[in-house]
C-alpha cells in the first residue's frame, strides 16, 4: 500500500492556513484535487466499453438479468448477488467510480520511513483515487490470486465459473505488473504517480510558503 | 479478511484514534511540519517556550535513558569499550538514512542484546533500515524479526511478511536468508530518505537534536544555579518563562538593531547597569531585567501589527483578483481576435471568388486574350503578356500579383508564348476544330495558365493528348476521296502508321498523313533526332502526281471569336502542310 506523501498534522496545518486566510486552506484543497485529476482521467481511459472473451462472447452481461425463462424462475439458489452492481457491466457507471476523495481511510499501522508514531495514531488518506464501484473493483483484481477469490462463494451453476471468468480476463486483458497488480487505476498510476506525487509535493511546498510569509 | 479499497494514496496524514491520548501525540506530531503552523504562531508566546524547555529537557533525558540502556547491553556482551564506536555509528547512521537516533538505539540494544556481535549488528541495522524502509514495517519490529532469526527462530520473520516462503524460512540458513532480504530491499532506506517524507523527517531530527542539546544545557544550567539537578522539573518552569522572556527580548533588541538603533541600545542597558550601580544594586540583574521586560513587550502582538497582517491579507486578495479578470480579459481579447480571423478569412475567399468571376466577363481581358493568338512581333507579344499580366495582378491578391509580374518582367512569357505556340498548332494541324478542342480542353480541365512553369504545362497536355484527347481530321481532297484516318488516334499514332505502310501499298488516289507537328516527343510528337534507319523513304514526287492540289475544309463550329482567328488557324494550317511535303500554291487557298 503506497503512503504517498505524509503530512502529519495535515489537518492543524488546513486550521492554521484558516486561521491566517481561509481562502488559503480551500486553495490548497482545490490544487491538490486538481494534482490528482490526471491519474482520474488516465485510469477511465483503460476503463472498456465491453468485456468479451477472444471469440466475442460477452463475459459480463450489460442487461441484468431477469431470471424470468422457464429454467430460472424457480431458482432462486443459483442466482447472483446484487445483480445490479455485479453482473451489468456499465462503463459509465465505473468510469464515474473513479474519483478522488479526500477523506478516506486506509486501514494499515502508521509508520514514517520507518518510524512508529505511536498505537494511537493511524495513517489514514487525507486525499486519493480510487475505483469505487464492486464493478470496477473486480475489474481491477480479478484473477490477482487465482483460485481464492471466489472460493466457496460462487452461487453459479457453472461451479468453475469463477475461475473461467478470471482466466478470461487474464487472457484479454492482462493485468498490469507494477508495484500494484491492476487493469484500471494501478494500470494507470504505475506511470503517473511519481509525477502526481511530485506534484502533490509542489503543492504543499508552494502553500506552505505562502502561509509561512503570512499570506 | 479485511475490506480493501482499490485506491491510490497520493496524501496522507495521521489520525488519532481517540482524544485520549491527544496531548501526548499532538506533542510529537507537532515536531514535523504540522508543528510548524503552531510555532509559527505561536513563536513569540511564553507559553510555547516554556514547553519547549519542558520538551527539550524530557526529550534529553530520554536519550540518556536509551544511551545508558545500550552501554549496559554492550558491557553485558564484552563489547563495553565500544560504547564510543556505538554512538558515533548512530550519529552517523541518523544523517544518512534520516531515521531518529531515539528509534536507532533501541534497535540496535536490541540486536547487541540476541548476542549478535558489534560489527555483525552494525551490518543488520542497516538491513534493517532498508526491510522497514522498504515494507513499511516498524523497524523495531524487523529488528526483534532479525535478531529471533539469528537464534534459529523466523516466525517473527514470517509475520513481517517479506516475500519469503515457508520453504525459504524453514530450509534457508540465516546468512541465506539474510542474502535474500538484502538483495530484495537492498537500497530502500536510501530511496526513501530522498523522497519529501525523508527530507521531513531530516528537519524533524535536526530539531530533536537541538532540543536534546539545549535540554542538555537547561540541566547543566540548573545544576549551576541550584547545585543540584534534584527538584529539577519544579525548578524549571519559573526558569524557564524567564529564560524564554530574555530570548524574546534579545531577539526583539537585534531585530531592532537592523535598523541602526543598536548602539542605542546598549547605551541604554549601559544606563541601567550604571543606576543599579549607583544604587547598590546588582548591575547585571538590572541588564538582564532590561532584556526581559523587553521581551514581554515583544511578546504581544499590537493591533498595529494586526492591521498590517490584515491590510496585507487584502492587497494580495486584490492582486488575485486583478490578475483573474487580467486573465479573463485575455481570453475574451484572444476569442475576439480568432473571430476577426475567421471573419478575414470568409471575406477573402468570397473576394476571391469575386474576383474569378469578373476576370471572366472582363472584356479588357478577353480582347488581351484574343489578341495574343494574332500573329504579332516578339516585341509586341512580350509587352502584350506584360498588360496581361498586369491586368491579370488587378484580380489576385498582393502575393500571387508580385509572382505574375515578377515572371512578366523576367520574359517569362517566352515561354508561355511556346505553350500558346503549341496549342495553335495543335489546333491549326487539323488535329481539332476549334469549338471540339476548347469543349475538350474545358471538360479535362487542364487549369492551364500563361504563368504556369512550361515543363508543368507540357505535362498536362501529354497527359491531355495521350488516350483523352480525341483527334478529328477533317481533310478533303480535290479528288473525292475523304479521309478521316486519323480519328480518335493520336496524331503520332496516326503519322507513324502511315509512315510504316510501304509506298507499294498506297492505292487508290492519295494519301494525306496528318501533318507534321514540332512538338517534343515526351508529349506525342516525333522525337527530336532520327537515325537514317528511322528516317520514312517515300516518293515525294509519287504522292505530288497522285494528289496534285489540296483542299483544306476548315469547319467552324461556331466558337472562332473573330475573323483573324480564322485566318491565323488557316495559315497555320497551310504552313503545317507544306512542312509535310504536299504541294500548296497560296494562289490556290
Amino acid at each position: 500500500m503506497e503512503s504517498g506523501v505524509l503530512v502529519p498534522d495535515l489537518d492543524k496545518l488546513r486550521k492554521d492556513l484558516k486561521k491566517v486566510d481561509p481562502q488559503l486552506s480551500k486553495d490548497m484543497a482545490k490544487a491538490l484535487t486538481a494534482a490528482a485529476k490526471p491519474l482520474v482521467t488516465k485510469a477511465r481511459t483503460f476503463v472498456p466499453s465491453d468485456i468479451r472473451s477472444g471469440s466475442g462472447k460477452f463475459i459480463w452481461q450489460q442487461d441484468a438479468p431477469t431470471y424470468t425463462s422457464p429454467a430460472w424462475i424457480n431458482d432462486t439458489e443459483h442466482r447472483g448477488r446484487d445483480a445490479a452492481n455485479r453482473w451489468v457491466w456499465n462503463p459509465n457507471d465505473v468510469q464515474k467510480g473513479i474519483k478522488i476523495e479526500r477523506q478516506g481511510l486506509v486501514r494499515r499501522s502508521a509508520t514514517f520511513g520507518g518510524r512508529v508514531f505511536g498505537k494511537q495514531l493511524k495513517q489514514v488518506a487525507a486525499l486519493r483515487v480510487i475505483n469505487k464501484t464492486a464493478a470496477g473493483a473486480i475489474f481491477e483484481l480479478a484473477g490477482l490470486n487465482p483460485g481464492n477469490a471466489t472460493k466457496d462463494k460462487s452461487r453459479s451453476r457453472n461451479p468453475r465459473a469463477g475461475e473461467d471468468f478470471e482466466a478470461v480476463l487474464n487472457r484479454q486483458y492482462a493485468i498490469t505488473q507494477g508495484r500494484k497488480k491492476g487493469r484500471v487505476l494501478y494500470k494507470a498510476a504505475q506511470d503517473s504517480v511519481p509525477a502526481i506525487t511530485k506534484e502533490v509535493e509542489q503543492v504543499l511546498t508552494r502553500f506552505l510558503g505562502r502561509f509561512a510569509r503570512g499570506l | 479478511m479485511a475490506q480493501r479499497d482499490v485506491a491510490i494514496n497520493l496524501l496522507t496524514k495521521l489520525q488519532d484514534k481517540g482524544f485520549k491520548d491527544l496531548e501526548k501525540s499532538t506533542k510529537k506530531s507537532n515536531k514535523i511540519l504540522g508543528g510548524l503552523g503552531k510555532k509559527l504562531l505561536a513563536v513569540f508566546s511564553v507559553t510555547a517556550i516554556t514547553a519547549y524547555g519542558k520538551a527539550s529537557v524530557k526529550a534529553f533525558l530520554d536519550e540518556e535513558k536509551a544511551v545508558r540502556r545500550l552501554n549496559i547491553a554492550l558491557e553485558n556482551t564484552a563489547q563495553g569499550f565500544k560504547a564510543l564506536a556505538a554512538e558515533d555509528f548512530i550519529g552517523n547512521l541518523q544523517r544518512t538514512a534520516r531515521v531518529a537516533d531515539d528509534e536507532l538505539r533501541p534497535a540496535f540494544t536490541t540486536l547487541i542484546n540476541a548476542g549478535i556481535d558489534f560489527e555483525q549488528s552494525q551490518k543488520l541495522l542497516k538491513t534493517a533500515l532498508d526491510v522497514s524502509a522498504g515494507s513499511g514495517k516498524d523497524l523495531q519490529a524487523v529488528t526483534v524479526g532479525l535478531s529471533r532469526a539469528f537464534n534459529g527462530n523466523n516466525t517473527a520473520l514470517s509475520r513481517l511478511n517479506l516475500g519469503l516462503t515457508k520453504a525459504q524460512l524453514k530450509a534457508a540458513s540465516f546468512d541465506d536468508i539474510i542474502a535474500l532480504v538484502t538483495a530484495k530491499f537492498a537500497g530502500q532506506a536510501d530511496a526513501a530518505a530522498q523522497t519529501y517524507a525523508g527530507r521531513l523527517a531530516a528537519i524533524n531530527i535536526a530539531a530533536d537534536e537541538a532540543s536534546e542539546t539545549i535540554g542538555q544545557g537547561l540541566i547543566k544550567a540548573l545544576d549551576l544555579a541550584t547545585g543540584s539537578s534534584v527538584g529539577a522539573e519544579t525548578a524549571l518552569a519559573g526558569v524557564s518563562t524567564k529564560l524564554s522572556e530574555i530570548f524574546v527580548g534579545v531577539g526583539a533588541i537585534v531585530g531592532e538593531a537592523r535598523s541602526g538603533g543598536l548602539p542605542g541600545y546598549f547605551n541604554l542597558v549601559k544606563e541601567a547597569a550604571q543606576a543599579a550601580v549607583r544604587n547598590g544594586l546588582n548591575p547585571f540583574a538590572a541588564a538582564l531585567d532590561f532584556f526581559t521586560g523587553k521581551g514581554k513587550d515583544a511578546l504581544s502582538v499590537t493591533p498595529t501589527q494586526l492591521e498590517l497582517v490584515k491590510k496585507s491579507i487584502e492587497a494580495q486578495k486584490r492582486a488575485a483578483e486583478l490578475q483573474r479578470i487580467i486573465a479573463e480579459l485575455n481570453k475574451k481579447v484572444e476569442i475576439e481576435r480568432k473571430k476577426a480571423e475567421a471573419a478575414k478569412k470568409r471575406s477573402d475567399a468570397v473576394e476571391k471568388l469575386r474576383k474569378t468571376i469578373q476576370f471572366k466577363f472582363d472584356i479588357e481581358a478577353i480582347n488581351q486574350q484574343a489578341a495574343l493568338r494574332r500573329n504579332l512581333s516578339s516585341s509586341d507579344k512580350d509587352r502584350l503578356l506584360q498588360l496581361i499580366a498586369l491586368k491579370n495582378s488587378d484580380y489576385q491578391d498582393d502575393e500571387e500579383a508580385i509572382k505574375t509580374l515578377t515572371r512578366a518582367t523576367k520574359g517569362r512569357y517566352d515561354e508561355a508564348m511556346a505553350l500558346e505556340q503549341m496549342y495553335a498548332l495543335l489546333k491549326a494541324a487539323g488535329f481539332a476544330s476549334d469549338k471540339l478542342a476548347i469543349e475538350e480542353l474545358t471538360k479535362l480541365d487542364p487549369k492551364i495558365k500563361f504563368t504556369d512553369n512550361l515543363d508543368d504545362i507540357r505535362k498536362q497536355l501529354a497527359a491531355i493528348i495521350s488516350g483523352k484527347y480525341t483527334v478529328f481530321v477533317d481533310v478533303v481532297t480535290r479528288g473525292a476521296v475523304s479521309i478521316s484516318a486519323g480519328a480518335a488516334r493520336g496524331p503520332a499514332e496516326v503519322r507513324m502508321a502511315d509512315e510504316r505502310r510501304a509506298p507499294s501499298e498506297v492505292v487508290g488516289g492519295p494519301t494525306l498523313r496528318p501533318p507534321s507537328i514540332n512538338l517534343p516527343a515526351e508529349i506525342g510528337g516525333e522525337p527530336a533526332l532520327r537515325t537514317p534507319s528511322q528516317r520514312p523513304s517515300f516518293d515525294v514526287e509519287d504522292i505530288r502526281g497522285r494528289a496534285p492540289s489540296l483542299n483544306v475544309n476548315v469547319n467552324v463550329g461556331g466558337s472562332v471569336i473573330a475573323q483573324n482567328d480564322l485566318v491565323q488557324t488557316i495559315t497555320d494550317a497551310v504552313y503545317q502542310s507544306q512542312r509535310t511535303g504536299n504541294p500548296l500554291l497560296l494562289s490556290e487557298i
